[in-house]
């Protein structure tokens, strides 16, 4: 343990940092504080590559600049060398700023422009004491310009006789010339062309692997950090959408933005229909949760029937990596099994009972995309019912059984790094019906079970999504009259849900007409509904 | 297919005190009509001073000693308002690189936008500031009244560079240089821009010459490119060809240099130091024929 922390050079917990609005100022007696960034968990060490990456907008300078401590954090813990300088003030920072180094994405603007190269890149020794006097600091000077491949006879021009891949190369010259344990690189390549980009991201790894140094990459550019970094954090409106070690971001991104970055990145391929597959989901609201389904692991319930039945089928369809199919009575799933032995795995599980689904919850530990699907409809009314057996068996399954589920399993989707909840639910969530008040009733509560569970889970980059069809065409409906949707479609409707990162979805024209109804004149479309229904 | 702008043989000095430095080699380029020409090279290539030089603002000590520029199709200048003929150039315009350092940071984008139609045009303010909203209309910005009455630095970079693109294409140009005009942006933004430039170059059928040293966006947007080095065209073509079988030593080391995320993992390779000093000691042969 001790070990381990010795080498752990940068360690953040929960950090968040708020700043204070300025355009909102004059509204105000003081300026309200607007996040930046929330909640931020990594932690690298001696000799490793950290890549912090996102589009512009998405905090990731603010994050870097937190790091090394330039901004003090809101709330959070940050460990440097094992030492909390969460909230040291800059005095008692001083003793320790030569082991903390920031390079900028300007050169031209990180450089004063009066001062000469060499004396730039010794300034720090001297600022720190390392040295005694300016003639000995522009010898390491020149041994410093002459470590990351620049001839020290430029250490007598001034910045504006150099390029831009030089004078980045100067920054970094200056920034290890104290020898720190962390360099926070921000945006260093992308004003640089191919050939000096390529230079100096060799140099950035080599002088990491020489020096032992820990590095924190901030860059848009997915290619780049592909090439350097061990380990990568995704960042959205200062918020982590996904993290993980390099080689599995790529070859398996959980989300959609993440996927979308690095679809952004040109490759120097021709292709002209690439700009064609060009959407603008800026605007997109919960795009930071929106799934990647291709990859993921999913649970079903209720998976012998029905929805819950074709929903597998959509899933394997679309590139699960693994799928756990589960039903009180997996005699009905066990076809689904054979089909595709390798991804179908069959669970019995009653929702119903608090053993069953905690050892589900145990025994299947890589869950990022939980459906809620099993569900009853004993199409009773409230007070015509000869007991409330029917409406306690309804609340049972389709109430409790949704919340023990998510219960059990939101740890689970925690420690996956967030994932996706779907609780199948009905647009009689909407509506009281008098001959299936009861019904209505478990999936009304359902509906505020599942805004529940979506408010707590937020800060876990969790999407939950409540689907609310019309009348189905499954076992369950068969005495309602046409139309009724296939139950295929539903389930490929979940599936665009959960990529495009909805909260709530009406699949079909009976569930979006009744929903917009629903807006306009409830009542008249109770009425309506209670003429179409059967009985 | 016809040109729209035809370099030949040109070259361009800077001159010192002490002695002219060559900036441009015999530049041979053939824009044809509808096109978007990629420029590509490193900094100092020369590509921005070659579309200085389209664009007619060469630096006070930059010189043309040989060659010519031709428009087969420039139309005759036309009556403009109080403003020198010679100055005005509705049919070429540029999209700059830096969408700050760009826009005029004291003026509204309004005004701004009015001002370049009403050197092109007569009429009233409130027509201009009725134009330049279906201008930024036409460059997919949400809200253009409000854009309108702001201040650049209200703007995000995204949407400058988008307000830049509409004052490029307000004078309907037959020619836009853009200069690096995603350089500054992330890479989804990038990509929508890219996306935008080339809707509208369809939509008009403008001829652009891409000035960039990202090899990337050239496959994805151009037809054809040029790559330079020290003031010279190494290597023209369609970019389908010049991607997949390159023929100069210093594009294939160009394009290993590119990190790809889609192909295992290897150490970047930048361009080597000894084709580099080759293709200088090749420039300062080429100067020392000519002088001779």
């Amino acid at each position: 343990m001790t070990i381990k922390e010795e080498t752990e050079v940068i360690v953040a917990t929960g950090l968040s940092v708020s700043l204070p609005n300025m355009a909102a100022k004059r509204h105000f007696r003081a300026a309200p504080l607007t996040p930046i960034f929330r909640e931020i968990n990594l932690r690298a060490s001696a000799g490793q590559c950290l890549g912090i990456v996102g589009e512009s907008g998405s905090g990731k300078t603010t994050l870097g600049r937190t790091l090394v401590r330039l901004l003090r954090p809101t709330s959070g813990t940050l460990l440097f060398q094992g030492r909390d300088i969460t909230s040291l003030s800059e005095p008692e920072l001083r003793p320790i700023r030569d082991r903390m180094q920031i390079i900028f994405q300007e050169p031209r603007a990180a450089l004063n422009p009066r001062r000469r190269v060499d004396d730039a890149v010794s300034q720090p020794l001297l600022v720190y004491g390392k040295v005694l006097n300016s003639r000995e600091a522009r010898e390491h000077a020149a041994d410093l310009l002459h470590q990351v491949g620049l001839d020290p006879i430029l250490g007598r021009r001034y910045p504006r006789e150099l390029s831009g891949g030089q004078l980045q190369r100067v920054c970094i010259a200056r920034a290890i010339s104290v020898r720190p344990a962390l360099i926070v690189a921000d945006e260093i390549v992308s004003g640089l062309d191919m050939s000096s980009q390529a230079q100096v991201l060799n140099l950035l790894d080599e002088l990491r692997q020489q020096l032992g140094l820990c590095l924190v990459f901030i860059s848009h550019d997915l290619s780049v950090v592909r090439s350097i970094c061990d380990q990568v954090i995704v960042l959205l409106d200062g918020r982590t959408v996904e993290s993980g070690p390099v080689a599995k971001i790529f070859s398996q991104p959980r989300r959609r933005y993440t996927q979308s970055l690095i679809e952004a990145v040109p490759l120097p391929e021709p292709d002209r229909d690439w700009l064609k597959a060009t959407t603008d989901t800026t605007h997109q609201h919960n795009r930071g949760k929106a799934m990647n389904i291709q990859g993921s692991t999913a649970l079903v319930t209720g998976a012998n029937r029905g929805i819950g039945r074709e929903l597998v089928n959509a899933l394997i369809k679309s590139g699960v990596k693994k799928i756990y199919a589960t039903a009180r009575d997996v005699s009905g799933v066990q076809d689904l099994a054979k089909a595709d032995p390798d991804r179908v795995h069959i669970l019995a599980l009653d929702v119903t009972n608090d053993t069953s689904v905690e050892q589900a919850a145990a025994s299947c530990s890589d869950v990022d995309i939980l459906v809620n699907n099993a569900g009853i409809n004993r199409m009773s009314a409230l007070l015509a019912a000869d007991s409330i057996d029917n409406a306690r068996a309804e609340m049972e399954t389709n109430y409790f059984g949704t919340l023990r589920m998510c219960r059990a399993f939101a740890p689970v989707l925690k420690q996956n790094g967030g994932g996706c909840i779907v609780n199948m639910l009905s647009v009689l969530s909407h509506v009281a019906l008098p001959l299936m008040g009861s019904l209505c009733a478990s999936k009304s509560a359902g509906l505020r079970l599942t805004e529940g569970v979506r408010a707590e889970l937020d800060a876990d980059n969790t999407l939950v999504m409540a689907v609310m069809p019309g009348a189905v065409d499954t076992d369950m409906s068969r005495d309602f009259p046409p139309p009724k949707m296939p139950a295929a479609e539903v389930a490929n409707a979940i599936l665009d849900g959960i990529t495009e990162g909805q909260e709530e979805i009406y699949p079909g024209e009976m569930a979006s007409g009744l929903r917009a109804g629903l807006k306009a004149n409830p009542k008249g479309v109770e009425k309506e509904l209670a003429a179409y229904l059967p009985g | 297919m016809s040109s729209a702008l035809v370099i030949k043989n040109l070259h361009l000095t800077i001159d010192n005190p002490k002695d002219a430095v060559p900036i441009l080699r015999g530049i041979n380029l053939d824009l044809r009509a509808g096109e978007i020409h990629g420029l590509v090279g490193e900094s100092g290539a020369g590509k921005s001073m070659l579309g200085r030089v389209i664009l007619e603002i060469l630096p006070p000590r930059a010189k043309i000693t040989e060659g010519s520029i031709d428009y087969p199709t420039r139309p005759l200048p036309g009556k403009t308002k109080g403003r020198s003929a010679a100055r005005h150039r509705p049919h070429i315009s540029l999209i700059p690189q830096d969408p700050m350092t760009s826009l005029n940071p004291v003026k509204k984008i309004g005004k701004q936008m009015s001002e370049i139609l009403r050197l092109n045009q007569t009429g009233r303010a409130r027509n201009m500031l009725d134009q330049a909203e279906s201008l930024l209309r036409e460059v997919k910005i949400k809200n253009p009244a409000r854009v309108l009455q702001q201040y650049p630095h209200q703007l995000s970079g995204g949407m400058r560079q988008r307000a830049l693109i509409a004052m490029a294409f307000s004078t309907k140009p037959q020619i836009i240089i853009a200069d690096e005009p995603t350089t500054a942006l992330d890479v989804s933004v990038q990509r929508q821009v890219l996306c935008l430039i080339q809707d509208l170059q369809k939509q008009h059928g403008t001829t652009i010459l891409f000035i960039t040293h990202d090899l990337g966006v050239v496959a994805k947007i151009c037809n054809r490119v040029s790559l330079m080095h020290s003031g010279m065209i190494l290597e023209q073509g369609n970019v389908a060809e010049v991607f997949c079988t390159p023929t100069h030593a210093y594009t294939r080391s160009l394009l290993a240099a590119i990190p790809r995320y889609d192909r295992p993992l290897r150490e970047l390779t930048p361009v080597a130091e000894s084709l580099q000093l080759q293709l200088q000691r090749e420039a300062r042969a080429y100067d020392h024929q000519r002088r001779n």
